[in-house]
């Protein structure tokens, strides 16, 4: 080793070490960075999990058309008796505890192994666990639930309503849940006059609303049908012939408002840390209880702003996507819809033919 | 490079921009009938006149309510507003609920038009309105 070589040496060791100063101000500028850029990540991914939300809602849009083009109507939200509905003593009720519109567009979305083992007539409670707590990744939307929380467990719930009423304890059976909701139409009195007149079949003013179960069969209920238990199943089967049919059927041509501006489904509001706890956010197959897998647009029941919004409810759609709610409109497309649309705007795009026609929104 | 922090502060001015809602002010009422006892449950909804927005409150068993148009307690915007009370008592007879209603309001105030109701916000003055609906028994 010269002389040269050793100053070298000597020289590059004393140049090549950084202070601590130095390296403090490059990692606290590499964190401003990151921090500046994390932002954008997370929208792009919520971005991204937003459009598999709408891609959702779309091949549920087609599945509705599909199930109309092949049965002549749109399916029933649920079905239910108008007036007193037969109740056995374990509670369970004949012609309002059959699955919902979700199990009806089963078979249109190719999912015919899960669609065989339902039968759309037959009491919720009177399907395999397997069947029930079988979630479908179409009816989830990604920036809420994953396969991890997408079944709702079991629940003895006691629901405590806002002016003091209260149910007693009852037992709601777990299940796969749905981000989505059929629109039932809005709160504009029907022909009993009240606001809540769309829970009754075939009084929806939606689409996708309630129809009332019929039989093509001479049935009467007290001589052919037997209840069941859903907790207990030595209790006797529901003949699954009782039913085969529902009156209440809304087709293409009811929707008298024009296709492109009325709601078919949409997501449902669903209140922090309330998914899948039912009633919030239960099982969506169960038909008796309508708030799982329904809502409803209009005066007195606006969109909801997200999941922190106290003046929305059980009944209200609502997002938890930036800036709106996404929706399947009656001519298959999927659009998102501002949050802050007044009340009465939505009513009219809920309801099939309330005679005016909405072009903006 | 030199460039980039103005570039930062461009853009961070640039997000503070989006904010296009509209000025509201507090609003808090109370829900009575004729002989002075509270609606106690039910939704009250302001739609304005000038504007196509609303505001929506939950009537408590008092009857109180709170408005709110985009945040759940920010009130209505100011100016006259149509009113709508909507009370939605579902019983189907497959629970045997504890019905604590109390009277049930009329369904004429559920509907815009139908409602009759008229009322003003100011834009001043703390607003806090009694409404006053008629009652009806439902079968």
């Amino acid at each position: 080793m010269n002389k040269q070589t050793q100053k070298f040496l000597k020289q590059r060791s004393k140049r090549a070490a950084f202070t601590l100063i130095e390296l403090l101000v490059v990692i606290a500028i590499i964190g401003v960075l990151v921090s500046l850029l994390l932002p954008a990540v997370q929208q792009a991914r919520e971005s991204a999990r937003q459009t598999q939300c709408k891609n959702n809602l779309k091949q549920i849009a087609l599945a509705l058309h599909s199930f109309h083009d092949s049965r002549g109507a749109f399916p029933p939200a649920r079905l239910i008796m108008n007036g007193v509905i037969p109740l056995n003593d374990f509670g369970t009720v004949l012609g309002a505890d059959e699955p919902s519109w979700l199990v009806h567009i089963m078979p249109f979305l190719e999912r015919a192994n899960e669609a065989a083992e339902w039968d759309v007539y037959t009491p919720f409670g009177a399907h395999s666990e397997a069947a029930r707590s079988r979630f479908l990744t179409t009816y989830l939307c990604p920036t809420r639930h994953s396969a991890s929380n997408a079944v709702s467990p079991d629940s003895v719930t006691q629901i405590r309503f806002a002016c003091g009423c209260e149910t007693p304890r009852q037992v709601i059976p777990g299940g796969a849940i749905s981000d989505y909701a059929a629109c039932m139409g809005d709160p504009s009195p029907g022909s009993r006059g009240f606001p809540d007149d769309f829970y009754w079949g075939g009084k929806g003013t939606g689409v996708l609303i309630a129809g009332v179960p019929k039989s093509s069969r001479l049935v009467t209920l007290e001589g052919t049908a037997r209840f069941v238990d859903p907790f207990n199943e030595s209790s006797g089967l529901v003949p699954a012939d009782v039913w085969n049919d529902w009156d209440g059927k809304i087709r293409i041509n009811d929707v008298t408002d024009g296709t492109s501006n009325t709601l078919l489904a949409g997501e449902m509001h669903v209140p922090r840390g309330k998914l899948s706890v039912a009633p919030f956010n239960g099982p969506a197959y169960y038909g008796r209880s309508f708030v799982h897998f329904s809502r409803i647009a209009g005066p007195g029941v606006p969109l909801a702003h997200g999941p922190d919004d106290d003046r929305a409810s059980n009944y209200s759609f609502g997002s938890n996507h930036p800036g709106g709610v996404q929706f399947a409109l009656a001519d298959g497309s999927v659009r998102q819809i501002s949050t802050s649309i007044g009340s009465r705007l939505i009513g009219r795009l809920a309801n099939r033919s309330d005679g005016v026609e909405v072009s903006k929104f | 490079m030199r460039r980039l922090p103005f570039i930062l502060l461009v853009t961070l001015v640039l997000m503070g921009c989006g904010d296009s809602r509209l000025k509201t002010v507090p609003v808090s009422g109370k829900v009575v009938f004729p002989d002075g006892s509270p609606a106690r449950t039910g939704t009250i909804e302001f739609e304005s006149r000038d504007f196509p927005i609303t505001a929506t409150g939950q009537i408590s068993p008092d009857g109180s309510f709170v408005l709110g148009t985009y945040e759940s307690n920010d009130g209505a915007v100011a100016g006259f507003h149509q009113v709508i009370i909507l009370q939605m008592v579902i019983n189907d007879g497959t629970i045997n609920h504890s019905m604590d209603h109390g009277k049930m309001v009329d369904p004429k105030f559920a509907t815009y038009g139908l409602s009759g109701l008229n009322v003003m916000v100011d834009r001043e003055k703390e607003n806090y309105l009694v409404i006053e609906v008629t009652s009806v028994t439902k079968k």
